[in-house]
């Protein structure tokens, strides 16, 4: 329960933190004429933050605890009404 | 160039090999080999319909118009992908649990079962996927007809006149067939169509690689290099366009809304989801397709503005630019990735579509007209099975009608957003649904209406504009020249981005209604019982639903509608499995609570929820929902939550408490310390007189013959002793009635002054025996305060005489003066002394502090006089205080201030003043 709380946590906090890297205004002071390695910075920021918020959805989704697998499809084999 | 033929036999052997891909999977899904497909690299790859031609094609096209602007599209779905934990998860769960079979279903599901909604949230379904179909049947079509042209010039954009519509046509009526076959074949009761998500996983991988394979070719084949390709002279107007505004924002959203309320990525998300745990490598897996999906567009998009003539169609650039350099095979290959696009978003639209056309549009109709002749068997089934086909027939050929008569115009561009903006209305509904009690069937209706209202006039209509069927004036100047109601400026809101002018408008009025009626109107019970359900779906276990209902039914009937509905097959292997759960080994079950509840659930998987209802109610009797079971539901969930949170705080209280009494602990220690200095303290006192009592007496007792004049100055000593120990204890009682706030006397009106002066007149005499000068400095004139005259008098004195007493200077003097400063009276007794030493300062309030002075005992009292003072002084709820040091040489020693507060001239009738405590 605890570990699924902070994974929980973990996930919401990365997942703010991508809105905040991908939305204006972050995202606009990357805009201009720079470039690195000839690609402009603007396109390897989206794109890396892009891939950085994949890699940590990867290693965060292990963190996270195994839901029950039992398909709960039947109820119990215990019938309590004798009718 | 390739030749019409050629493209045509590759496409055919294309479908061919889809046919068997969908084939072997579905054999052996059906022998139970369900191994690879049910991995979740093929649940993942199967969530990538998402990436339809409108992604394959136009996303190049979109960036060589708008830049980055495309990425937004990707985005969002990213963001949903990376939070799945939150919203997928319990959308998936939910899913299994109530068997949903669409998002019609699971939206009805959650507001009682409603039928009227399933059938609003279908109607609204169809119409915002039936020109999303008619998109992919035109990129098909125009795709075919650019691979297969014989001149350059055709090549660089087919003229919308020329589209040849046949290719339209087959490609509808091939999928039609492909649809009907693989999504038909059977109605499961969790509506998993196995073969459909094998072949569209490949379908999933054709285009990904397709895409891959155009791209590496362009960067590194036409281009020369990544940093070659951003050199290029258009790369800056590309990359310069000003795209992080409002539609920045807007698109994102919309994308995010997309991947949950499209009805094809619902029913593969979550329909088709085998495994909850598939999730967990969806949710970063599938955000590495889009990002591979999208890793090539900008050089594409790029190097095409750089190559082609300013008349080639940006939306086909990724076709053209192999084309154009003779790359036969890669022209092909890239044809087949679009053609997989648009293929597979044509079949699980239309699958999904067709659930919810026949369970929630022919169902309730053929339940209410008594279509359906009783108590055959598979009935139901049958008549599933067949509305579901005519309704794959009858959407895919609203998508071919649809594309006939706008494909000569230019309103299927936009219609990718335009849908998303459609179904993003179930947005409200769905998340309130999953996350809020007390949203009602009445509220979603509402909303939803409301806001598939407003999205069709604000967005929908207007692009029909150039099609010449509607008056120009109705966008110039509004409805009957209403110009509040212009579709593109609702209420004057002129100016603003068409699509976020409609989003806002639609999305604002639809959850507004949504959360306003919700709030205003009270649910019925069975709303009330799946809004529990729902929401509070990772606490509660599934089957608890049978608490709360009470029914009961005939089996034989219960049997024969399961016939109806599942197939006898399939009905009599779930009775017979009940039955031996139940212990019973021949025959059919008890027909418990529980087990209707289970058939219900059955029956909801392959007809909808809203109808599975109708059809138990019609054989059960005495249906009775336990208001009384459902709230005490409620309330444990309330109860465990609220037992969580007085748990915290009651820690959070135990460790507070705690600490205070360890405080509590360190202070009794030191006032036991204390005790235990002051009574050593006292015993000393008291010793020294008794001691000299005691020598002296036993002198008198021993030496009979002593000389009178000697005894009488023993006798005399002895009686100073006895004197100064009664002094002691009358000031230790003293002290301790102060301190313990027993106070013999009352606070009244005197004149401070003339206490003063009263006591200085009775320092007189001892300072003049000191050799001490007494100066009168600055008066205060007379002052009333609240204060027990000879109380005060005492403090006077014993602040005088302490001042006469240690002054150690040679000609000592005793300088006094008072005055009145913000409602105190303030009288300062200061000497030319030594002063106290500094680590004194502390100490010489307390108790027995003589340490500081030099001056020889029997001058000096037993060190309780400052301790007296200070206690008196509070008592009168003021202050004795020792001023800071002056500076050595200045002569001035120390200097003690008492300051009282002046009595209001009201307070004629003295008043007790609130007592203070002492040591406070």
């Amino acid at each position: 329960m605890r570990t699924a709380r902070r994974g929980g946590e973990g996930m919401l906090a990365l997942l703010a933190l991508g809105l905040w890297l991908l939305m204006p205004p972050v995202i606009s002071l990357f805009v201009g004429p720079y470039s690195l390695f000839g690609i402009p910075v603007l396109v390897l920021y989206v794109f890396g933050v892009w891939l950085a918020l994949i890699l940590a959805t990867a290693l965060l989704a292990r963190r996270l605890p195994r839901g029950e697998r039992r398909l709960p499809d039947l109820p119990p084999p215990s019938d309590p009404e004798p009718d | 160039m390739l030749s019409a033929n050629v493209v045509l036999l590759t496409a055919l052997a294309y479908v061919a090999l889809l046919f068997l891909v969908a084939y072997v999977s579905d054999r052996r899904s059906r022998r139970g080999w369900l191994g690879l497909v049910r991995s979740p690299v093929v649940y993942t790859l199967s969530i990538s319909v998402y990436c339809t031609s409108w992604t394959f094609y136009g996303a190049v096209g979109s960036a060589a118009r708008n830049g980055l602007e495309f990425a937004t599209i990707y985005l969002g779905p990213t963001l949903v992908f990376v939070g799945w934990w939150f919203l997928l998860r319990k959308l998936v769960r939910i899913g299994r649990i109530q068997r949903s079979s669409s998002i019609a279903d699971m939206i009805s599901s959650r507001y009682g079962k409603s039928m009227s909604l399933a059938v609003l949230v279908t109607v609204i379904a169809v119409i915002g996927t039936t020109p999303y179909i008619a998109l992919q049947l035109k990129a098909v079509t125009t795709s075919f007809q650019v691979v297969a042209s014989a001149t350059h010039t055709e090549l660089l954009g087919v003229a919308e006149a020329d589209l040849d519509l046949r290719a339209g046509f087959w490609v509808a009526a091939g999928m039609a067939v492909f649809t009907i076959l693989f999504g038909t074949r059977n109605i499961d009761a969790n509506e998993h169509h196995h073969g459909v998500v094998a072949a569209i996983a490949l379908e999933a991988l054709v285009k990904l690689f397709a895409l891959i394979a155009v791209g590496l070719y362009v960067v590194f084949a036409i281009g020369g290099g990544i940093g070659e390709v951003f050199a290029l002279p258009t790369a800056p107007a590309v990359l310069g366009a000003e795209v992080f505004g409002s539609r920045w924002v807007a698109l994102t959203f919309l994308s995010a809304t997309a991947i949950v309320c499209l009805p094809r990525q619902f029913q593969i998300t979550v329909v088709e989801n085998a495994d909850e745990e598939h999730l967990r490598t969806a949710g970063w897996l599938f955000p590495l397709y889009l990002f591979l999906t999208c890793l090539f567009t900008l050089p594409i998009a790029i190097t095409g503005l750089a190559t082609l003539p300013a008349s080639a169609n940006p939306d086909m650039y990724v076709l053209t630019l192999p084309m154009l350099h003779g790359q036969g095979a890669l022209s092909l290959l890239v044809f087949i990735g679009g053609f997989s696009s648009a293929t597979s978003m044509v079949i699980v639209a239309s699958i999904a579509l067709s659930i919810m056309v026949s369970n929630h549009i022919v169902m309730p109709i053929a339940l209410r007209l008594s279509w359906l002749s009783p108590a055959v068997s598979g009935d139901v089934k049958k008549l599933l099975l067949v509305s579901r086909r005519v309704s794959i027939v009858l959407i895919l050929s609203l998508g071919f009608v649809y594309f006939l008569f706008s494909a000569r115009s230019d309103a299927l561009a936009a219609i990718g957003l335009i849908a998303f903006a459609g179904v993003a209305q179930f947005l409200p509904c769905m998340i309130g649904g999953l996350y809020w009690h007390r949203a009602s069937k009445a509220g979603a209706f509402v909303g939803l209406l409301t806001g598939f209202a407003v999205w069709a006039y604000t967005l929908l209509l207007p692009s029909f504009e150039d099609g010449g069927v509607l008056p120009a004036s109705l966008f110039s100047e509004g409805p009957w020249g209403w110009s509040l109601l212009r579709p593109e400026a609702l209420f004057g809101t002129a100016g603003m981005d068409p699509l976020v002018h409609a989003l806002f408008w639609s999305l604002s009025l639809n959850a507004g209604l949504f959360v306003l009626i919700s709030l205003a109107r009270e649910q019925n019970t069975l709303e009330r019982l799946q809004a529990t359900l729902f929401v509070d779906v990772f606490r509660n276990p599934a089957d608890k639903e049978s608490r709360f209902i009470h029914r009961s039914a005939a089996i034989d009937d219960l049997f024969v509608l399961a016939q109806r509905v599942l197939g006898a097959e399939q009905a009599h292997r779930l009775f017979r499995d009940y039955a031996r759960r139940q212990g019973i080994e021949e025959g059919l079950p008890r027909p418990s609570t529980e087990f209707i509840a289970q058939l219900e659930r059955e029956f909801a998987g392959s007809i909808g929820a809203a109808s599975a209802r109708v059809m138990i109610s019609q054989v059960v009797t005495g249906e009775t929902i336990s208001l009384g079971e459902m709230m005490r539901l409620v309330d444990e969930t309330q109860q465990v939550i609220e037992y969580s949170q007085q748990l915290e705080n009651k820690s959070q209280q135990l460790q507070m408490t705690a600490r205070q009494l360890r405080q509590a602990n360190e202070r009794l220690k030191q006032l036991d310390a204390q005790k235990d200095d002051f009574l050593s303290q006292v015993s000393h006192e008291v010793r020294t007189p008794m001691a000299s009592i005691r020598s002296f007496s036993e002198i008198l007792l021993e030496t009979g013959d002593l000389e009178s004049e000697q005894a009488t100055r023993f006798l005399s000593i002895i009686h100073d002793e006895t004197l100064r120990l009664t002094r002691l204890l009358d000031e230790i009682l003293d002290l301790g009635h102060l301190e313990r706030g027993e106070l013999s006397w009352s606070l009244e009106p005197v004149d401070a002054e003339a206490v003063l002066e009263r006591a200085v007149a009775t320092c007189r005499g001892m300072a003049a025996a000191a050799g001490a000068r007494l100066e009168l400095g600055a008066r205060s004139g007379p002052a009333r305060v609240l204060a027990h005259q000879d109380r005060l008098e005492q403090v006077f004195i014993n602040l005088i005489s302490n001042a006469i007493k240690h002054n150690r200077s040679p000609a000592p003097v005793v300088r006094l003066s008072s005055g009145i400063a913000g409602g105190l009276y303030q009288v300062t007794v200061e000497d030319n002394g030594e002063g106290v030493p500094a680590e004194a300062r502390e100490r010489i309030f307390t108790k027995f502090s003589r340490t500081w002075t030099q001056a020889p005992p029997r001058d000096v009292g037993a060190g309780l006089g400052l301790a007296i003072s200070r206690a008196i002084a509070r008592k009168m709820n003021g202050e004795l205080e020792l001023l800071p040091a002056s500076p050595p040489g200045s002569g001035v020693g120390a200097r003690f201030r008492i300051a009282l507060p002046l009595a209001a001239a009201s307070t004629v009738p003295p008043v007790p003043a609130p007592l203070r405590r002492a040591g406070e």
